[in-house]
């Protein structure tokens, strides 16, 4: 085999386990073959643990109680105000109320409702809608206004939902499954801002 | 196992603040080896760890846990260690250029950065040669040399550490590593004396 300046950075990459799978292969079959590689890849390997010796040097016994007292002297975090619901995903906690809210809060407004008594479907569901967005609404911009980069969005979020209420309350029943599912999207959207919210705190 | 940074973080962000001492245990060693082949001197490398872990601490709120924590923690060290090194003004030089006196040129004198003035001969000879090498490398290529070899990151972490893409950190790692095989080259020859006797010792 004609002689060839051996590949140092391919080496130590080779040593360092940083090749790809076909590179190492690669080395690994020529190594077979080439005396001059195979001597400077003892060379190399060598380097590397002598240049290892660099992190020989150990901090003093005490380094850790020094730095400890330093630590110590500063005030310690505060844990962030307790959300009952804060270790839980926000995404299955936003859903959950939305679904939980248009399910019961619907209902029970139906229920209640005047325009209940021999209802069909359209009208059951738009008294559900009614009861939903004007709740919503409230809640939105009243949570919202606790929180006060989040209060312009919630004052936009509990406007849209009566327009969405005015807009449904009169149509058919394709329009208001569709106002029904963007008024969930809505309370979920709104539900992930205020846990966002709350873990920066 | 150890218990993942990230959850010692959390722990300590939530109000335990001892939960601390468990990253500056883990990181000490690895942040004083790189502090001193930085810096070239171990009392003011111990001095400036501590305070490295100090800010550390100070920041951790501004962590963001999608990040390994190694690389925001040599990223605060690195910042530290160049201000130093700015406002020291530290020159490098080539510790095998000879030195101007009134009277005549001489050669420098270096101390030993090793913390055990006891060490075996050629070992402490090997570790000399190797750091005042590193110690006379352009701050380009020392920085990655020595986070790898004196603090044991991994390419990627150098890469976070350093806001720099991996191919730049191993084309600097590589360029390093060849100027120091050529300044070490009697200390890795097959034939070395030197070497002979440290493998026999």
């Amino acid at each position: 085999m004609s002689e060839h300046r051996p590949d140092y950075d391919r080496l130590s990459a080779y040593i360092e386990g940083a090749l790809s799978p076909d590179g190492t292969r690669w080395i690994e079959l020529h190594l077979e073959k080439c005396e001059s590689c195979r001597d400077a890849l003892e060379r190399e390997t060598q380097f590397l643990e002598r240049v290892s010796s660099l992190r020989n040097i150990e901090p003093p016994p005490d380094f850790i109680e020094a730095v400890m007292a330093r630590v110590a002297q500063q005030p310690a975090f505060q844990p962030p105000a307790e959300v009952p619901w804060r270790k839980v995903a926000g995404w299955s906690v936003g859903l959950a109320a939305s679904l939980v809210a248009v399910l019961g809060l619907g209902a029970w407004v139906a229920i209640s409702s005047d325009a209940v008594a021999g209802a069909n479907a359209t009208g059951l569901l738009s008294s559900a809608i009614t009861g939903l967005a004007e709740i919503s609404s409230f809640v939105i911009s009243t949570v919202g206004s606790f929180l006060s980069p989040a209060m312009a969005l919630a004052r936009a979020g509990g406007t849209i939902v009566l327009r969405l209420f005015d807009l449904a309350r009169n149509s058919g029943l394709a329009v208001q499954l569709g106002v029904l599912l963007a008024t969930v999207t809505l309370n979920y959207v709104f539900t992930r801002m205020v846990l966002n919210y709350q873990r920066r705190q | 196992m150890d218990t993942d940074d990230r959850a010692i973080v959390e722990a300590v962000l939530d109000g335990h603040q001892h939960r601390y001492a468990e990253l500056v245990g883990r990181y000490q060693s690895q942040i004083v080896n790189y502090v001193c082949r930085m810096l070239g001197n171990y009392e003011d490398a111990v001095d400036l760890s501590q305070d490295i872990f100090l800010k550390a601490y100070s920041a951790l709120a501004t962590y963001q846990p999608r990040y390994p924590f190694a690389a925001w923690l040599f990223r605060i060290a690195r910042n530290a260690a160049i201000d130093e090194l700015r406002r020291r003004r530290v020159p490098t030089v080539s510790l095998d250029a000879p030195i101007e006196f009134e009277d005549g040129t001489g050669e420098r004198e270096v101390a030993s950065l090793g913390p055990a003035p006891d060490t075996l001969y050629l070992e402490g000879e090997f570790e000399d040669r190797i750091s005042a090498a590193v110690q006379a490398l352009p701050e380009k290529y020392r920085e990655p040399i020595v986070l790898r070899h004196a603090a044991d990151l991994s390419y990627e972490e150098i890469a976070d550490a350093l806001e720099l893409p991996i191919g730049t950190v191993k084309t600097r790692i590589f360029r390093a590593r060849e100027a120091l095989r050529r300044s070490l080259t009697d200390l890795f020859e097959n034939d070395s004396p030197a070497v002979a006797g440290a493998e026999s010792s």
